[in-house]
């Protein structure tokens, strides 16, 4: 009788609950607590876009994702707890946008190995000399003739250097063109931005030591008749060198990035 | 005076039956004229040299718009679709309120400005609703008609464009009109009333000779239905306008493939000394030295092209890939037949070393990659040259694992086992190149491409010679002959070696010699002066002591008759 009580209940508590559909982009996640920072969008009808975390109802839910990964998910709010549940990766490539070679592809928590390139100002950089800042990495190039791929991850870097202003925060454009995207050309492109080189380089080099940088970071790309094929990846290293996370495409929201820094800003 | 209605309320009778056209299968095509971009070019335009000279004055109030104009219609003339647009829209920049600029935008962005036999080559390759192909002339399209239709809007403003320039326009829009239920007829009918008004419009005349010209059916040559008007339009126009570049050029694709040819070869000189710096420019006078056999001639025209694509290439590495490919394979084809097998090895692993890209890789069939016609550089050469030996090595002619390039693979293998006596591996090699066109024909869901079906008539053939079954060796290679000569036209020839030559030594080995002569004739017709057949023919000269060896370029053929 008691079982069929609390059964009763249960399905009284569930049928109040109220789901939200909901995206956003993992900011962290504590397996064994169950629960996962999201930077999320609008939940229509619920709480504006915000940094919160949820406790998932299914575990295994969790085990796919990793920070940066941009995920759907529906909220279920009863009246004294909140879960989240149907928790999907989905990615912002386009559906045309190559595959990462996973073999090559660093691990959340590796070390970013060290590199050497060039800057818009002709000076050499080296990756190994931030590792007291946090780095956002992205990789574009200058003649990407789709408004939506390099101009937007450029558009979003110039947004993330006026949030972060004067904070411990490194930005980093590798050209994925650099045969083309000489230190001059560079220049030309980082002022259309308005890129300070001080904290916001965008490099060139030797072409397969960048292919060989942009593989750690699951970039693939490749000539195709007067264009590069290739996907969008940008990364996050937290202070030290250790890549914190990886943000798949270019369509995601800029202020989820931001909030990813921010986090590791905040370590 | 030009009336823009007069084009869009144009008859839609065709001037052709289109039953006529006989449109070939995808398989058929080539990689002649470099892909337009999928996007519209980012960079601006410079102005470059060797583009060849055009003035062609519109209405603007640009100097410098007028330059890049101009320098546009150039780069359409030798269908360098790329560059054409990247310089109109330089100039629609310079000059925003200017029409033509997007005229010229709406004639090349779709990549269509090219004969008229090849778009009906072509025009199976995107059945409706089809996604978009790689090439990006989807992309290129939508460009196009937005354009024509901008050209239209801005031809409308009092004063920006003259009554030609409205027709030019007009003629575009009716191309460029998705509505229209024939947008070619509507496009040369505004062509014709230009040129009608004004006989000495070199650049509406020269428009309308590309798009009339629609080939020559094969093997008898047979013009078909406006290809002579083009013709006699072009040797009007270059008597006009000797040193104009389209008109050589339009020369060259309009002789290409008729019993004239060798009418074509003054602009075959000229063209390439008036563009000097556009890749096509260089290489398409080959087409009619190679069909006219002036080999020399043909291999400086693709050598010469080569140098400078690779110029292009190595200073850019977005710089496609496929034409170069295409004129690679026509100079290894030109050494083949000129013996020179050693230099067309050389250049068939130059292309194998350009890897394809994974897009590449993926494709099921896709011919036209540069390193899969190095691919088949090396099968054409080790299969002319007979080189037996090598392509049972297993190593010179490496294993690409697509079905195609097997069947191909298979049929080289079973010619050199045949000739080599090895009757039941051959029909093993043959049964198992049967089997690769079957994978071909589920993976491409299509017909085996002609060329393979000759291949394997060829093979059925040369094992019946080693059955020493003569009469139905020579009944079977004449029907592949047949065949081979059937095939569409296509530059280089899609099949690697001419039928016609390995019949005629089988006759000739046999002392079947009218059979031999016959097949000579024929080879010598199909490809004038192959020293080949040349030979041969010499041999059975009554003055001739004795046949003797046959030799391809140093390389022992086969043995004494």
């Amino acid at each position: 009788m008691r079982l069929l009580l609390a059964i009763v209940a249960a399905l009284a508590t569930t049928r109040c609950a109220h789901h939200y559909n909901a995206d956003g982009m993992v900011m962290s996640i504590d397996a064994p607590r169950r629960t996962i920072v999201i930077s999320h969008r609008d939940i229509a009808g619920y709480m504006p876009a915000m940094v919160m975390p949820f406790r998932v109802r299914h575990p295994s839910e969790l085990s796919s994702l990793k920070p940066g990964s941009r995920v759907r998910f529906q909220l279920a709010v009863k009246k004294r707890s909140a879960t989240i549940s149907h928790v999907a990766a989905s990615s912002s490539s386009n559906s045309n946008s190559p595959a990462p070679l996973l073999a090559t592809k660093l691990s959340i928590g590796q070390s970013v190995p060290d590199f050497q390139l060039t800057d818009q100002q002709n000076l050499p950089v080296r990756f190994s000399s931030f590792r007291s800042k946090v780095v956002a990495i992205n990789f574009i190039y200058t003649r990407c003739p789709l408004p939506d791929v390099c101009p937007r991850l450029c558009a979003n870097f110039a947004r993330l250097q006026k949030r972060f202003a004067g904070r411990d925060l490194v930005l980093l454009s590798i050209s994925i063109d650099p045969q083309y995207d000489t230190p001059e050309v560079l220049a030309h492109y980082g002022k259309i931005w308005r890129a300070d080189p001080a904290d916001w380089h965008l490099l060139t080099g030797d072409s397969r030591a960048i292919q060989e940088i942009a593989a750690h970071f699951g970039m693939v790309y490749w000539p195709e008749e007067g264009a590069m094929t290739h996907n969008s990846q940008t990364a996050i290293v937290a202070r030290g060198g250790r890549l914190a996370a990886l943000v798949d495409g270019s369509a995601y929201a800029v202020s989820q990035l931001g909030d990813l820094i921010e986090e590791q800003l905040a370590r | 005076m030009y009336r823009i209605a007069l084009i869009l309320t144009f008859s839609t009778a065709l001037t052709t039956n289109a039953a006529d056209i006989n449109p070939a299968k995808p398989k058929d095509k080539d990689m002649c004229v470099a892909p337009p971009g999928a996007n519209a070019p980012a960079l601006p335009a410079k102005i470059m040299t060797g583009q060849g000279v055009v003035h062609f004055p519109i209405t603007t109030s640009s100097s410098e718009a007028q330059q890049f104009f101009d320098q546009g219609v150039a780069q359409m003339h030798s269908f360098w679709a790329v560059e054409a647009e990247r310089s109109f829209l330089q100039a629609a920049q310079l000059d925003p309120a200017a029409p033509m600029p997007h005229w010229g935008i709406a004639m090349v962005a779709a990549g269509d400005y090219r004969p008229r036999f090849q778009l009906d080559r072509d025009a199976p390759l995107k059945p409706a609703g089809k996604k978009p192909d790689r090439y990006g002339a989807e992309g290129g399209t939508a460009r196009a008609v937005a354009a024509a239709k901008k050209a239209v809007a801005l031809s409308q403003v009092p004063g920006k464009a003259t009554d030609v320039e409205k027709t030019y326009i007009a003629a575009i829009a009716a191309r460029r009109d998705p509505g229209s239920a024939d947008r070619d007829e509507g496009y040369i009918q505004g062509l014709r009333a230009i040129v009608n008004a004004d006989a000495g419009d070199i650049e509406a005349a020269s428009y309308l000779a590309l798009h009339l010209m629609r080939g020559f059916t094969t093997p008898d040559r047979a013009p078909r239905p406006g290809s002579m008007e083009a013709v006699e339009l072009l040797r009007k126009l270059v008597a006009k306008a000797p040193d104009h570049p389209g008109v050589h050029h339009y020369i060259i694709h309009g002789f290409e493939g008729s019993t004239f040819a060798r009418d074509a070869w003054p602009s075959c000189r000229r063209y390439p000394e008036l563009v000097t710096n556009i890749p096509h420019a260089l290489h398409m006078p080959g087409h009619i030295w190679a069909q006219t056999g002036k080999w020399d001639e043909a291999a400086h025209s693709f050598e010469t092209a080569e140098d400078n694509e690779l110029s292009y290439m190595r200073a850019d590495a977005l710089y496609g890939r496929y034409h170069h490919g295409h004129n690679v394979q026509f100079l290894i084809t030109t050494y083949c037949f000129r013996g020179d097998f050693d230099k067309a090895m050389e250049q068939s692993r130059g292309l194998l070393a350009l890897a394809e890209n994974p897009n590449e890789a993926k494709a099921i069939d896709n011919p036209y990659t540069a390193y899969r016609q190095g691919w088949f550089g090396v099968l054409r050469t080790l299969v002319f040259s007979e080189q037996w030996d090598k392509i049972l090595d297993g190593a010179t002619l490496p294993v690409y694992d697509k079905p195609r390039e097997q069947a191909w693979r298979h049929w080289a293998t079973g010619l050199a086992l045949a000739h080599k006596g090895a009757r039941n591996p051959a029909k093993a090699e043959l049964r198992a190149m049967v089997k690769s066109l079957d994978a071909l024909t589920v993976a491409t869901k299509d017909d085996v491409p002609p060329a393979l079906e000759v291949a394997r008539k060829e093979l059925e053939g040369q094992i019946l010679v080693a059955r020493h079954k003569t009469k139905q060796a020579i009944a079977t290679l004449e029907s592949a002959a047949k065949m081979e000569r059937a095939l569409r036209y296509t530059e280089p020839p899609s099949y690697p070696r001419p039928v016609l030559e390995v019949l005629a030594e089988l006759a000739l080995k046999n002392g079947k010699l009218s059979v031999a002569e016959a097949a000579y004739r024929g080879a010598l017709d199909q490809y004038p002066d192959h020293k080949v057949a040349a030979e041969g023919l010499a041999l059975l000269s009554p003055r001739h002591p004795a046949p003797r060896r046959l030799s391809r370029g140093g390389h022992e053929r086969r043995p004494s008759v």
